[in-house]
């Protein structure tokens, strides 16, 4: 080794010490990065189910599901709006989000092993705790599950309904018959057409379609169910900045209702709160924004521009909404909820 | 090797073919061993499952309208055949219901009768120049509308019952008298089989008319009438009974294979009857007239000389109907009926995501059925051609 040589790895040691001192490393995201490039957020929604992911008479989306989509969206873009919507069915879902079409799935979709261990995606919390219950026409007079014996049941083929429906029945030694469509909405046609005595899903997705039924005052969802789903956003495997984006963006809006902090009072939370989390929260103290590669005011812009989860909530599915659903599961852990969140330290 | 004796191989014909040849199978083989492995080392980057072990995999999901001996307990390769089954049963019915639809439509555009003609028109017409699709979910909420609820539903002599959730019928909790009646009744078919080949021979030896239709409609009719009925006697049977929502026990035929049948049935016969007609017109005048000068009538003339050269023509097209028939009953799974494409692309694919090798399962099974139904229409082409002296 000369002299040469050795003089100008110093001199590159002592760039390379110079730069870590200044500038965080942040591993690479290349889903970040092409989020920054393309302008805006690829979200993969569900075909239309009002109250979660539905386009309203303006063509705008509208719902639960993609309420995170724009508060993910503001968080890296700074702009809520700055969405592009993929509408899936149950089956494309998943190779829409595996070939890098969407960077995110939001489209209540329950947490289950397998999706887990054998299509290469991550669930990054839950948005939503649902129910897999039936609807039945008030005149059947079927008031539980287990009164559907032999009633024919219309259902998604590829759903975890579909099989959480025939393996209650079949444990219970109830003879039904499925029948397993395409797409949810040619189901909930057959059931409204007459085929079918009842429709299978959540509790929350079922007060959505409901209101598709030509007459939504002649059926009634049944308040007993038979499964737990937890929902929530789907990643792909592999950029695991991107996953600690979409997971902490979650908890961020369980973590501002908490806290107390809403659209409302955001800016002057930012401006005059004294708690430590909330100021961290919102950017007005440390990094934690530049932690994760973002802008420091990331949820600050997501609360500003989208809500809470609360008020995203009552204003997709809840009392604000037609679904007018009750916050049950999904109540914060201190109003009787399950509703957890992790602190922003 | 001297250069002048390269470049003679160079020149050579028959060297320079085969060297194309072998290079563009090398190459067509590489390009299939790259992109299967560049697949799957993607899909294991991905952390996606890959491989055929999910087939043994317990599938849990609940079919309702089974013909083999699957429940949601079995794996997932049974969920296949249930899927090939349905497929195959759909096709088969569907094609010969349209084969007859298509042939009686065909000979009604040729009839002099304007109304008649004009009808069969107006149907062929109708029938091409809507899309599938629709037929099928016309059928089906047609169906579906026509029909009664299981509580008002259209009883049967008491036994089957149809409402729409499907045609219930009763079936014997023991089959051996009826595989024994079926036994009998097959005896039957071959035995026709043999009058018939017999009466042609005698016809084109002597010229006399065997009254074939005479011994048909015992053997197809009468026997399986009086077989079927000695098993139904002696058979316990499960009968259906209105028991919550429907009927349980017996066999159902659900609605959407009724609507699917219907839909494929009255569609390719449209296509059918153009096939037929375009065939019996291709028999030219001069052969009705020889056969009219023979003192046959117009119904002899019809079947004994001029369809045998119309089948000529018909039977090429007529394939290629057989496989649309095949192939589109895969619009099965629009209407939730439980055909390959839906039980297998739908449910089973969904359920573990293997899209490449389910995709590539069931390319394979379509390919293969569709080689089939041409092997056979090829063969049987072979076996009607004219034989030309």
């Amino acid at each position: 080794m000369t002299i040469f040589t050795r003089g100008a790895l110093g001199v590159a040691l002592l760039a390379f010490g110079a730069g870590a001192a200044t500038a965080q490393q942040l591993a690479p995201s290349p889903t970040l990065d092409a989020i920054r490039a393309r302008g805006h957020l690829e979200c993969g929604v569900h075909l239309g189910l009002p109250g979660f992911s539905f386009a309203n008479d303006k063509g705008e989306w509208t719902g639960l599901d993609v309420d995170f989509c724009r508060a993910v969206a503001a968080a890296v873009l700074g702009d809520a709006n700055k969405v592009r919507y993929t509408p899936t069915s149950v089956q494309q879902r998943w190779p829409v989000l595996q070939s890098g079409q969407v960077d995110l799935l939001s489209r209540n979709t329950t947490i289950t092993f397998t999706r887990n261990a054998t299509l290469g995606v991550n669930f990054q919390g839950i948005n939503f705790y649902e129910g897999q219950t039936f609807i039945v026409r008030t005149a059947s007079g079927a008031k539980k599950p287990t009164d559907l014996e032999n009633a024919s049941i219309c259902v998604a083929a590829g759903s975890t309904e579909e099989r959480m429906a025939a393996d209650y029945f079949r444990e219970r030694n109830i003879k039904v018959s499925i029948i397993n469509f395409q797409k949810n909405d040619d189901a909930i046609a057959a059931y409204d057409a007459g085929r079918c005595d009842s429709y299978t899903a959540g509790i929350g997705a079922l007060a959505g379609q409901r209101i598709k039924l030509k007459t939504p005052g002649e059926h009634t969802i049944m308040t007993e169910t038979i499964s737990n789903d937890p929902q929530g956003p789907v990643t792909r495997w592999g950029d695991e900045r991107w996953q600690a984006v979409v997971r902490w963006v979650l908890n961020g809006m369980i973590a501002a209702e908490y806290l107390g902090v809403t659209s409302k009072n955001v800016d002057d939370m930012r401006a005059n709160s004294k708690n430590a989390e909330i100021r961290r929260l919102l950017g007005a103290d440390g990094n934690f924004g530049a932690m994760l590669g973002l802008p420091n005011d990331w949820m600050f812009n997501a609360i500003k521009q989208v809500g809470n989860y609360a008020e995203s909530f009552e204003r997709t599915v809840g009392k604000g909404s037609p679904l007018g659903l009750e916050r049950g599961q999904n109540a914060l852990w201190t109003r009787g909820g399950i509703l957890f969140t992790s602190p922003f330290q | 090797m001297p250069a002048g004796e390269l470049t003679r191989y160079f020149y050579d014909k028959r060297v320079r073919e085969i060297f194309w040849q072998v290079a563009l199978l090398a190459g067509l083989a590489g390009t299939i061993v790259v992109v299967v492995r560049n697949a799957s080392q993607n899909m294991v980057n991905a952390g996606m499952a890959s491989g055929f072990d999910f087939l043994w995999r317990t599938s849990g999901i609940d079919v309702p309208f089974v013909l083999t001996n699957y429940t949601p307990d079995s794996n997932i390769l049974a969920l296949l055949w249930v899927g090939v089954a349905n497929t195959l049963v759909i096709t088969f019915v569907a094609a010969i219901a349209a084969t007859l639809l298509g042939f009686v439509i065909g000979v009604a555009r040729l009839s002099a009768n304007k109304l008649l003609s004009g009808l069969a028109g107006a149907y062929i017409e109708f029938v091409r120049n809507i899309p599938l699709l629709f037929f099928v979910l016309f059928w089906y909420f047609g169906v579906i509308a026509a029909l009664p609820g299981p509580r008002q539903s259209i009883g049967l002599f008491a036994v089957a019952f149809l409402n729409n959730r499907g045609l219930t019928i009763p079936v014997p909790t023991d089959g051996t008298a009826f595989r024994i009646a079926a036994l009998v009744v097959l005896v039957g078919f071959i035995a026709q089989a043999a009058i018939a080949i017999w009466a042609k021979r005698r016809r084109d030896a002597t010229g006399a008319i065997f009254p074939v239709w005479a011994t048909g409609l015992a053997l197809f009719l009468g026997v399986p009438a009086v077989a079927f009925g000695i098993a139904s006697v002696v058979s316990a049977w499960d009968v259906p009974a209105l028991r919550g929502f429907n009927f349980r026990g017996g066999f159902v035929l659900v609605p959407e294979f009724v609507a699917l049948f219907a839909a494929l049935a009255t569609y390719t016969a449209g296509f059918i009857a153009e096939i037929v007609r375009g065939g019996i017109q291709s028999v030219v005048k001069g052969q009705w007239e020889a056969a009219y000068a023979l003192g046959l009538r117009p119904n002899r003339a019809l079947s004994l000389v001029v369809i045998p050269q119309a089948m000529r023509v018909m039977i090429p097209p007529l394939t290629s109907q057989y496989l649309n028939v095949l192939k589109n009953s895969s619009f099965g799974a629009a209407i939730a009926f439980p055909e390959l494409v839906s039980v297998f692309v739908g449910s089973a694919l969904t359920n573990t995501g293997q899209a490449i090798e389910i995709i590539a399962i069931t390319l394979a099974i379509y390919l293969a059925l569709g080689l089939a139904v041409s092997a056979f229409m090829n063969w049987y082409n072979a076996r009607t051609r004219l034989v030309t002296r």
